[in-house]
């Protein structure tokens, strides 16, 4: 209905007064927003999810969000080496290790498989490529022959 | 293609846990990062944090085909937190969840291609993911609390976990 209505504003622009232009607008775009999802009351985006939310008692269950929620880590779950950690900021105790050969990496995946929370970072230089870097490097072998 | 999409390289990754740090050099184990390392950053199990995720997602899908699944931005947690519209760098962020601390940032535009790396990399390198991986622990109790309260306040059903709700806003925005 609404995007009957949208469709007629259209072809009458002059007919219809700016307030009401206005209002059908908003209108619309919330008739788009509800097309594109296959349930829009459960959408997060939508005004109308938490209006669901209360009227259903929160009895939402066995829907997209919970499946992924179930296959995400719990946010409860915290055990208390991370709750000391987050306390606590002493880098010069902390244990590194650098990796550069295959023995190195492959002690460090055995920690990373047990691993559930991982920070991490990308050292690395905008201007240049890797495929500019093989490039000198191939060129500097050459050059020490 | 453009001769810019080639550029911008991976020339350290930096891995951190609550026991152990890692400073990987990517070149003499590019085949190792491409087939094991993958598996580990592609497993929705693991949790990863980053921190203003743009150019290290980018470079490691690029260089090492690896698309990082299960990722939480802390810059955008830190801006959720501290309410702000402009994105914070690492140290301003570390100054304010842990009075007295500071980040250098001198090293920041070296040339990280150079082997061996100087002492003052490596402990740039290791400082980065160190209190990254504390800032995003003390930040997720400082959220997850006003989280709770609000939950209460506006009503929000109970599996819409501030885990979801940080993944929901690096999609928005």
């Amino acid at each position: 209905m609404t995007g009957r209505l949208c469709v007629n504003i259209q072809s009458n622009k002059q007919t219809t007064s700016r307030a009401k232009k206005k209002k059908l607008f908003f209108e619309k775009s919330r008739f788009t927003e509800l097309t594109e999802t296959e349930n829009p009351s459960l959408d997060p985006k939508n005004a109308l999810f938490f209006q669901h939310a209360r009227q259903n008692n929160m009895k939402i269950a066995n829907t997209k969000q919970r499946q992924i929620s179930h296959s995400l880590p719990k946010w409860t779950d915290i055990t208390e080496t991370e709750i000391c950690a987050s306390y606590v900021l002493s880098p010069n105790s902390a244990k590194i290790s650098i990796v550069d050969d295959k023995d190195s990496f492959d002690v460090m995946m055995t920690v990373l498989y047990k691993a559930k929370l991982l920070a991490l970072d990308v050292e690395g230089n905008q201007k240049h490529s890797y495929l500019g870097y093989k490039i000198i490097q191939y060129y500097n072998n050459i050059s020490a022959y | 293609m453009t001769m810019f999409d080639c550029l911008g390289m991976t020339a350290l990754i930096q891995i951190g846990t609550i026991d152990e740090d890692f400073l990987i050099d990517p070149f003499p184990l590019y085949m190792e990062i491409y087939k094991d390392l993958k598996k580990i950053l592609e497993d929705s199990q693991k949790l990863k944090i980053i921190y203003a995720a743009e150019n290290e997602v980018n470079w490691l899908r690029r260089d090492f085909d690896i698309e990082i699944q299960n990722m939480i931005d802390c810059q955008l947690l830190y801006m959720l937190h501290a309410s702000m519209n402009t994105k914070p760098g690492l140290s301003l962020c570390v100054e304010n969840i842990f009075p007295g601390f500071k980040l250098s940032k001198e090293e920041t535009h070296c040339d990280w291609r150079r082997r061996p790396l100087t002492e003052s990399m490596k402990t740039y390198a290791h400082l980065d993911v160190y209190t990254l991986l504390r800032v995003y622990l003390k930040l997720r109790t400082i959220v997850s609390c006003i989280f709770f309260t609000s939950r209460y306040f506006l009503n929000i059903p109970k599996w819409y976990s501030p885990h979801q709700y940080t993944l929901v806003r690096t999609y928005v925005y």
